[in-house]
């Protein structure tokens, strides 16, 4: 097999993962033990020892996989010793990869920026939850964050004047660090791509704390980068800083501890604070029904919504999907979860 | 204080320096305009030489710079100089060369005095000889195609002629892009089947026989570590159409040894201690040399085979210096 394709063994069927591609197949769990009895074998001669059932089944296992130009044939076993797997390593070159920060209170903006001094954020994500006026208004709040020490930045505000695609190009064009605007609460469902960034108009109303933490298929990642950060860290919360709308720098907005101020405490403070990171080393493999499930190392994640809110290690709150039968399902209707959602007070939205 | 000498277009210099910055590097980026006429002056006195420059308005001396990432920028000299027009184009032609002359003699003295500080490459070497390289590659015992220079259709049929085989034909030296019409169009390794008019006599070009590829290799080294990939793809070489063909297969692959020693001995030969091999592995699992290149990208090699290679690049100068 091609040592960019990768299964992802569940509890019924597994997910055989093509990072290169982009692409996922569901297989049977047979298969990926198939396939480690004879990687790198003499396959005819493997085969020949397998009963007709099992026989006809590895045939069709082979055509499938060549079909789809997932594995390929060797001529000899040193030539295959020579295709070697690919490092599951994951590295980045700084402290932390993105930082999701709330702003709700304007005054609150120079302590923010203050708080994060020169300390380098490749992604910055500013959830503007104060109303948005209107262009010239986001003109100048996003202007504080420009200048922080980033590669990139995502806004998200709440469309509240009815900002369309239109007046957003000029803004586009003179921010080219910004990749991303979610403009929420609009009265429209669009996107669209305007000078290398990415707009999304949606009618979801809140974009506060507690209506973070959704697991849906549409954000599930099938790139190497994902898959490799997801075998060691957490994909929601590694190298992950925030600043929620009180001032408050915790590992996301929704969730409850907080590591101090921004009055009193810088990011670098925070960070190094005993427990900050332990969340960015919760892998799904130690994830209770996560570690059984096939697209576990695709998936997203939240620990501020859980099942077992007093189980650090419990499946999120709101992922509607059951490895153990394989079907998806509201989760916000379930029986089950009523008691946690009352817990987190998601019951009033 | 490390220098990168690089141009303004280059990614992978973006992400190296990601790497120069996490591991506290102090370094300084000079792309295609912050080269010209960075030195200040140079001066022989009190038993040595110095050197001080201006590095985007940074003052700096030949003693504060550490080290020297060669990537693609080219340190240089410009006069303003444009024409003496009291004196007569013979004398203007002549001053420009005296100019040239001066510039050449300049720039070769500190790219050599650079190049006594822990360096990757040299911009002396970013256009290898490609039939050199070739020459080298066969002295070193490396696979290479059968190759031949020639002006005639005869020529060519009796150098490389088998039944039932393709012949290719590729510029001498590297890929050149020809503007014409607002368009842009490579010179790529082609087939000699696709042209239905070839004249009986041409001007010197390059035939080499086809190879009957089953994956081709990118090998990128950075003092003599190897980094290799193989890649699946239909192309005639080691380009790619990705708008007509499916992503190529792009998974790692370990070299023997002896291909290790042989390759390292060639960039030896070359005077280059980091860059990117092509090779091609035929149906019958025999390996072709065909190119090396110290400024090409391995972004892509990096990425699909996870070998972190912007973090090598910033790792080789952390080290103390080593003997190239």
């Amino acid at each position: 097999m091609f040592s960019c394709c990768h299964f992802i063994k569940g509890a019924n069927r597994s997910l055989l993962l093509d990072t290169q591609r982009d692409s996922y197949y569901l297989v049977p769990n047979s298969m990926p033990d198939f396939i480690s009895s004879v990687s790198n074998l003499d396959l005819d001669h493997t085969l020949s020892e397998y009963d007709q059932g099992d026989y006809e089944i590895a045939l069709q296992y082979v055509e499938f996989l060549i079909k789809n130009d997932l594995a390929f044939f060797c001529d000899s076993a040193e030539e295959a010793a020579a295709f070697l797997p690919i490092s599951m390593a994951w590295q980045y070159p700084s402290e932390v990869t993105n930082a999701v920060i709330e702003v709700d209170n304007l005054v609150f903006i120079p302590a923010i920026t203050h708080c994060i001094g020169t300390f380098f954020i490749p992604t910055l994500h500013v959830i503007f939850l104060c109303p948005v006026v209107n262009i010239d208004h986001l003109w100048n709040l996003i202007k504080p964050f420009n200048g922080l020490s980033n590669k990139s930045i995502q806004i998200s505000f709440e469309n509240k004047d009815q900002i369309t695609v239109e007046h957003l190009t000029d803004f586009c064009y003179h921010h080219p660090k910004i990749e991303l605007i979610i403009a929420f609460n609009s009265q429209i469902e669009t996107s669209a791509k305007m000078f290398g960034c990415s707009l999304v108009f949606t009618k979801q109303k809140d974009f506060s704390k507690a209506a973070c933490g959704s697991i849906q298929q549409e954000y599930f990642n099938t790139g190497l980068r994902h898959f490799t950060e997801s075998i060691q860290h957490n994909t929601c919360l590694n190298r992950k800083i925030s600043i929620d709308s009180e001032g408050n720098i915790k590992n996301c907005p929704s969730m409850v501890e907080s590591y101090g101020k921004i009055w009193d405490t810088t990011i670098l403070q925070a960070i190094e604070k005993p427990g900050f990171k332990n969340m960015w080393n919760i892998s799904k493999d130690e994830i209770m029904v996560c570690k059984d499930c096939e697209f576990r190392h695709i998936c997203t994640d939240c620990r501020a919504y859980l099942e077992t809110p007093e189980n650090p290690h419990s499946k999120p709150l709101k992922c509607g999907y059951n490895p153990y039968n394989n079907t998806w399902t509201d989760w916000s209707i379930n029986p089950l979860k009523q008691q946690p959602i009352i817990y987190y007070g998601l019951n009033e939205l | 204080m490390i220098l990168i000498l690089s141009d303004c277009t280059d990614v992978s210099t973006d992400y190296a320096i990601e790497w120069f910055r996490y591991c506290r590097l102090p370094f300084i980026r000079l792309n295609d305009i912050d080269l010209i006429n960075t030195v200040v002056s140079v001066e022989f006195k009190e038993g040595k030489q110095n050197i001080i420059f201006n590095l985007k308005e940074q003052i700096v001396s030949l003693d504060e710079i550490t080290a020297v990432w060669f990537r693609r920028g080219i340190l240089g000299f410009q006069s303003n100089f444009k024409n003496m027009s009291a004196h007569s184009q013979e004398l203007t032609d002549q001053v420009v060369e005296l100019i040239n002359l001066e510039n050449k003699t300049l720039t070769d003295f500190v790219i050599a005095k650079l190049a006594q500080k822990q360096v990757l490459n040299n911009q002396n070497s970013y256009n290898i000889n490609k039939l050199q390289t070739l020459a080298f590659a066969q002295e070193l015992g490396i696979n290479i195609p059968v190759t031949a220079i020639e002006t005639n259709r005869k020529a060519v049929d009796a150098a490389l002629k088998r039944p039932g085989e393709q012949i290719i034909t590729k510029p001498i030296q590297d890929i050149f892009w020809l503007n014409y019409n607002g368009r842009t169009e490579a010179q790529y390794t082609a087939r000699l089947s696709d042209y239905e008019d070839r004249p009986e006599n041409f001007y010197y070009s390059l035939f080499q026989e086809c190879i009957d590829k089953k994956y081709e290799l990118r090998i990128f080294f950075i003092n003599n570590d190897f980094y290799c990939a193989a890649i699946f793809s239909e192309s005639t070489d080691g380009r790619h159409d990705s708008f007509k063909e499916k992503l190529p297969r792009i998974i790692p692959y370990q070299i023997s040894d002896k291909l290790k020693t042989q390759l390292a001995g060639l960039a030896k030969r070359c005077e280059i201690n980091c860059g990117s091999i092509d090779m091609i592995i035929d149906k019958s699992g025999k390996h072709y040399f065909l190119e090396i290149n110290p400024v090409g990208q391995y972004g892509m090699l990096s990425k699909h085979c996870n070998y972190n290679l912007h973090e090598k690049i910033a790792h080789y100068f952390t080290h103390e210096k080593e003997i190239i």
